[in-house]
């Protein structure tokens, strides 16, 4: 008997430690054929679903509802019907121990111990090599010489009294707890803040409406766009704190959280900043019917730099979104006042990476493009502003009329400054005056 | 019948070459005298020993000699060396310690080089290096000989007689001229000499042969006859001079009786010729004294050789490429044997020897394993005679020879560091760079076998230091195969210390995870582990045996001590190269030497105090190393004694509370 096929937990996101076995299909020695799916794999992403890749007799080394570690053996598919489990090592000596690859985080004693007393999670460190005690203080206090402030911020864990008499417990989904753990590696820190703007959105749907097909009567196109926009400027808000240094994306991907019958999801909208309004609805709705037909990629939900959260359709008044992991802000769109035509954006930012005034520079300018919008109901002014239309970047925000292209008749003017000098800018950036 | 005749013949010497060998005895002791005169006027460096007296001893051997055969003398050896070379410019500007000296003022009376004529102030390290040189000429296969002069005082040397042994055993075409003038220095034969003289030679089978200077008439025969012997059959001999020194040894160390000199003074054929032959003696010597006069006025204006012609700076490389350690599923002796079978066979010049490796035993580790099979003749399983088969590599070595020498166990090599300080150190320099010593010396260091006090000691400290040679520590993360290779071209000597439980180890096996282990480009490579993303914290040196129990405190040194480890391992412990420790230091501050040896004056110590004359920050450094006592054979003892990797966490545990 020789092993035709062996399968690992494969890694299928970079941070991933774990995954659940979500189903098998095969009994321990049933004959397999190539290309049968052999097993579902549930990672914090997407539910994998592995295929033979010889026809052989399989070999289970988990139950459905394990936890199993990437890289672990769970399959292995024999040449004939395999006796029943016995491990048998073979020691690779022509191979180095697996130091390049794979990284199984070590965590010094006095780290755990550190860990266990504050609200850090393991995850916080995936992908590193070593943690030591060193590490988990720059994680709870970056300046390292605040040590009692280091102090006062351990909150004792306190192990919860179950009375099972009196509840019934129920398990954490994979999905739940994956989530609980993204979301600790940012707010755990307890260094985020939120700070809220109102936007008067009076007239800004004629224009909307004039030129969605689908989205009518929605903010989140043009949130999307101007986001995306301000997000090349604004650097701070994409990017995120890793450690001694800040990591700024070279990319503009952002994300949609989407929470409709399966779960929240974060869905991606690649190079966001090169996207025209069109482009960008057309992505959503595509997005969001693989959503809904459970087919979205492994890609489709991972690598986002940004996230927006809209609870429009809730009702909600107003919220705090929290911060993904690996991320340094979130945008939180609420409800509309119809009575006051104005709605509620929130923006939940890592103080780690910037402060308050960057923030809200940015949530600031936000408010201004979007109601900016309201200016292209006036048809004769903006036909006016069409023939001005140079291929030329705004003096103010450094934006060419192609980044503008779907503003529709918006281009650049003419103006001189204080100083006397001509210069070039946008309508967006001239609203502001 | 002819042959006969032709025999008596040469045992003639007619008027004519007579002469001639007067003159050039006559020059002999007019330079010395010269050098006398000098030396008062304080126009020479240092000291010199003067022949007066034993001339004819010079004119005989050195003299009748072929000049591509070789030719080793002591630190009496102008003479020889103007009867061979016939370069009396050469040895007065070298002994006035002139650029233009054959040896640049570097050697002086005592270490002198040119073409194949060497000396050396070593009593007895000449006789085996000489020999390795008349074996050169043996595998050579010319027909050229050795030729070394003793005295009577090299004969207390032991290494004379493992020489002895050696050569008559392989025979080595080396004749061994010892010149009895009856004192070593200002002592007596009849204090310090036992028994027979040429007895000794026959005990070991070497033939003999008995002459004096008084006697010039059968001197120069006998001289050539033994030369000849040795050249025809191509076996040494051994030729006692019976002679007299009429000067003292050096100076002022003359206590010998008057009338015993002048005795021997009537002896002297110069004296004898000048009295009979007063006028022609006397025209010789005027032609001889104006020419050394002008010699030395033209001399006195030569200038001294400068710093930088003798001493070449080491200089580090600056740049350091880093590639992954490469495992290999081979043990460190079957790659140490393929190296030695590959350059044995790609190079007729490459040698083997060493004590107990003929197969099938193969040495004591069987790195020589076969090798004696596949080349008998470039093979040489050697008699228990440590400091003479490390001469005689040494002598193959300046003969243009690769030797690879064998020393059984590392704690025997304190018996072959005559030939590695005195000799193979020395030779580059004090002889200008005319000469390298390429010599390899291999030998296996390290406990945990319970060998015992002389079988498992690390004595690489009395090992590094040395002028000019390179050591190397061999380790199980590299193939021994590229450092052997970089060994292979070195030209200068190289002591490599292989350790005896890693011979059955295969390469880069067992690495620390969460690690990038890498080697660099250089000429011997380091290795560095470091962290796979963190930075650094602490830094660890460390090399040879030592290497496996570092890797294994790595993980507990993180846990226990939050420390994430850099480890330096060095494959040249002497000269070391500084620049990956300086700069792994500048990060971590913290330094720790892991050697196998006791720390005092070590390694270690080395390490620490070059990185503190370049480093202005506080650092904090332990040497980690075994206990200074012998390492005892029991077993539980021997643990206690040497360091491991429990022992590291400790030190370094230590160091940090």
């Amino acid at each position: 008997m020789s092993i035709l096929q062996e399968i690992s937990v494969p890694q299928e996101t970079v941070n991933d430690e774990f995954a659940t076995v979500a189903e098998k299909y095969f009994e321990n020695g049933d004959k397999v054929e190539h290309g049968e799916t052999l097993i579902d794999i549930e990672t914090s992403k997407a539910v994998v679903a592995i295929e033979a890749e010889k026809a052989g007799f399989i070999e289970y080394f988990c139950e459905e509802g394990d936890d199993v570690s990437v890289g672990d053996t769970i399959i292995k598919i024999y040449d004939s019907v395999p006796a029943p489990s016995k491990e048998t090592e073979i020691e690779d000596l022509t191979a180095p121990a697996k130091s390049a690859s794979a990284v199984e985080t070590i965590y010094s004693k006095k780290a755990l111990a550190l860990l266990s007393e504050s609200d850090i999670e393991k995850s916080s460190f995936t992908g590193h090599d070593f943690v030591s005690v060193h590490d988990v203080r720059a994680l709870l206090s970056p300046e390292p010489k605040q040590e009692s402030v280091i102090e006062e911020r351990r909150t004792p864990v306190v192990e919860p009294d179950i009375k099972t008499d009196k509840v019934d417990l129920e398990k954490l989904s994979t999905q739940k707890r994956i989530e609980i753990k993204y979301l600790s590696q940012v707010q755990s820190s307890g260094l985020t803040s939120t700070i809220n703007i109102y936007v008067d959105i009076e007239g800004i749907f004629q224009f909307v409406n004039k030129h969605m097909e689908v989205f009518k009567n929605s903010l989140m196109p043009i949130i999307i766009y101007e986001t995306a926009r301000l997000l090349s400027k604004h650097r701070d808000l994409n990017a995120y704190f890793a450690g001694e240094n800040i990591a700024y994306y070279k990319e503009v991907n952002i994300g949609i959280a989407v929470d409709i019958d399966d779960g929240l999801k974060v869905l991606k909208l690649p190079g966001t900043d090169n996207k025209s309004l069109k482009e960008i609805e057309t992505e959503i709705l595509d997005l969001s019917n693989k959503y809904l037909d459970r087919k979205l990629t492994l890609d489709d939900i991972s690598g986002t730099t940004f996230t927006i959260t809209d609870l429009s359709s809730e009702g909600v008044d107003f919220f705090v979104p929290l911060v993904n992991k690996e991320q340094s802000a979130i945008l939180g769109v609420s409800s509309i006042d119809e009575k006051l035509k104005r709605c509620v954006l929130t923006l939940t930012f890592d103080h780690r990476v910037m402060a308050g005034k960057q923030a809200s520079i940015f949530l600031g300018e936000l408010k201004i493009r979007i109601e900016s919008y309201d200016l292209a109901k006036d048809e004769d002014k903006a036909n006016e502003l069409l023939k001005l239309r140079q291929s030329e970047r705004c003096g103010v925000c450094m934006k060419t009329l192609e980044d503008d292209e779907e503003l529709q008749g918006i281009g650049l003017i003419k103006i001189l400054d204080h100083s006397g000098i001509e210069k070039k800018i946008c309508m967006v950036c001239l609203s502001r005056f | 019948m002819n042959k006969k005749e032709s025999k008596k013949t040469t045992k003639k010497i007619d008027a004519a070459k007579y002469l001639e060998l007067i003159k050039e005895a006559l020059l002999i002791r007019r330079v010395e005298e010269t050098f006398l005169e000098l030396f008062s006027q304080g126009k020479l460096n240092g000291t010199v020993h003067t022949c007066v007296g034993q001339e004819f001893s010079a004119v005989a051997f050195a003299g009748q000699l072929d000049e591509n055969d070789i030719i080793f003398s002591n630190h009496r050896c102008h003479g020889h060396y103007i009867s061979f070379t016939k370069d009396h410019h050469g040895l007065i500007a070298e002994l006035m310690g002139k650029e233009i000296g054959v040896c640049g003022g570097v050697g002086s009376s005592q270490h002198l080089c040119n073409k194949n004529f060497y000396s050396n102030g070593i009593q007895g390290g000449i006789v085996p290096v000489s020999a390795g040189m008349a074996l050169a000429k043996k595998l050579e296969k010319k027909g050229q000989i050795g030729l070394v002069f003793i005295g009577d005082g090299t004969l207390g040397e032991g290494v004379v007689y493992e020489t002895m042994n050696i050569i008559s055993k392989w025979e080595i075409p080396l004749l061994i001229v010892c010149e009895n003038n009856y004192y070593a220095q200002s002592t007596h034969t009849s204090v310090n000499l036992a028994g027979d003289i040429i007895k000794r030679a026959e005990a070991f089978g070497i033939k003999s042969f008995k002459s004096a200077t008084s006697e010039v008439d059968q001197l120069i025969p006998n001289a050539l006859e033994s030369i000849e012997y040795v050249r025809k059959e191509c076996k040494p001999a051994f030729h006692l001079v019976d002679t007299y020194r009429l000067v003292p040894h050096s100076k002022g160390d003359d206590n010998r009786d008057k009338e015993e000199i002048e005795r021997y003074a009537r002896l002297d054929p110069i004296n004898i010729f000048k009295a009979a032959n007063p006028d022609i003696y006397n025209e010789i010597l005027t032609g001889i004294d104006e020419k050394i006069k002008k010699v030395v006025l033209s001399i006195e204006q030569e200038e001294l050789l400068s710093l930088e012609k003798y001493y070449d700076r080491i200089v580090e490389d600056e740049h350091i490429n880093w590639e992954p350690v490469e495992a290999i599923n081979k043990r460190q002796v079957e790659l140490l044997n393929e190296f030695f079978d590959d350059s044995m066979g790609a190079d007729e010049k490459t040698v083997f020897l060493g004590e107990d490796i003929l197969s099938p035993y193969g040495g004591a580790f069987k790195v020589a394993k076969n090798l004696s099979t596949k080349y008998p003749d470039r093979l040489f399983s050697t008699p228990i005679s440590e400091a003479a088969i490390t001469g005689i590599a040494n002598g193959l070595a300046l003969a243009g020879f690769k030797p690879y020498l064998e020393i059984m166990f590392g704690d025997f090599i304190t018996l072959s560091l005559d030939q590695i300080i005195n000799h193979a150190s020395k030779f580059y320099h004090m002889y200008l760079k005319q000469v390298a010593c390429p010599v390899v010396i291999r030998t296996a260091m390290g406990g945990r076998r319970g060998y015992g006090p002389t079988h498992s000691q690390t004595l690489d400290k009395f090992l590094v230091g040395i002028d000019n040679v390179t050591t190397i520590a061999l380790n199980t993360l590299l193939n021994p195969k590229r450092i052997s290779a970089s060994i292979d071209k070195d030209k200068h000597p190289v002591i490599v210390i292989e350790n005896k439980t890693d011979y059955g180890k295969k390469i880069a096996q067992k690495l620390p995870v969460n690690y990038n282990v890498e080697v660099s480009d250089g000429t011997y490579p380091i290795v560095r582990a470091r962290p796979l993303t963190s930075t650094p914290t602490a830094t660890i040196v460390t090399y040879g045996g030592m290497v496996e129990p570092v890797f294994e405190s790595i993980e507990e040194l993180f846990t226990e001590l939050d420390l994430k480890v850099e480890v330096i391992v060095l494959t040249k412990i002497h000269p070391i190269d500084f620049k990956p420790i300086m700069d792994s230091v500048a990060l971590t501050k913290k330094l720790f030497i892991v050697e196998e040896g006791s720390s005092f004056a070590g390694v270690g110590s080395e390490i620490i105090a070059t990185v503190s004359e370049h480093k202005d920050e506080d650092i904090i450094t332990r040497r980690i190393s075994a206990l200074p006592v012998p390492i005892p054979s029991a077993k539980q003892l021997e643990e206690w004694i040497l360091p491991n990797s429990a022992t590291v966490i400790k030190k370094i545990g230590e160091a940090l509370s």
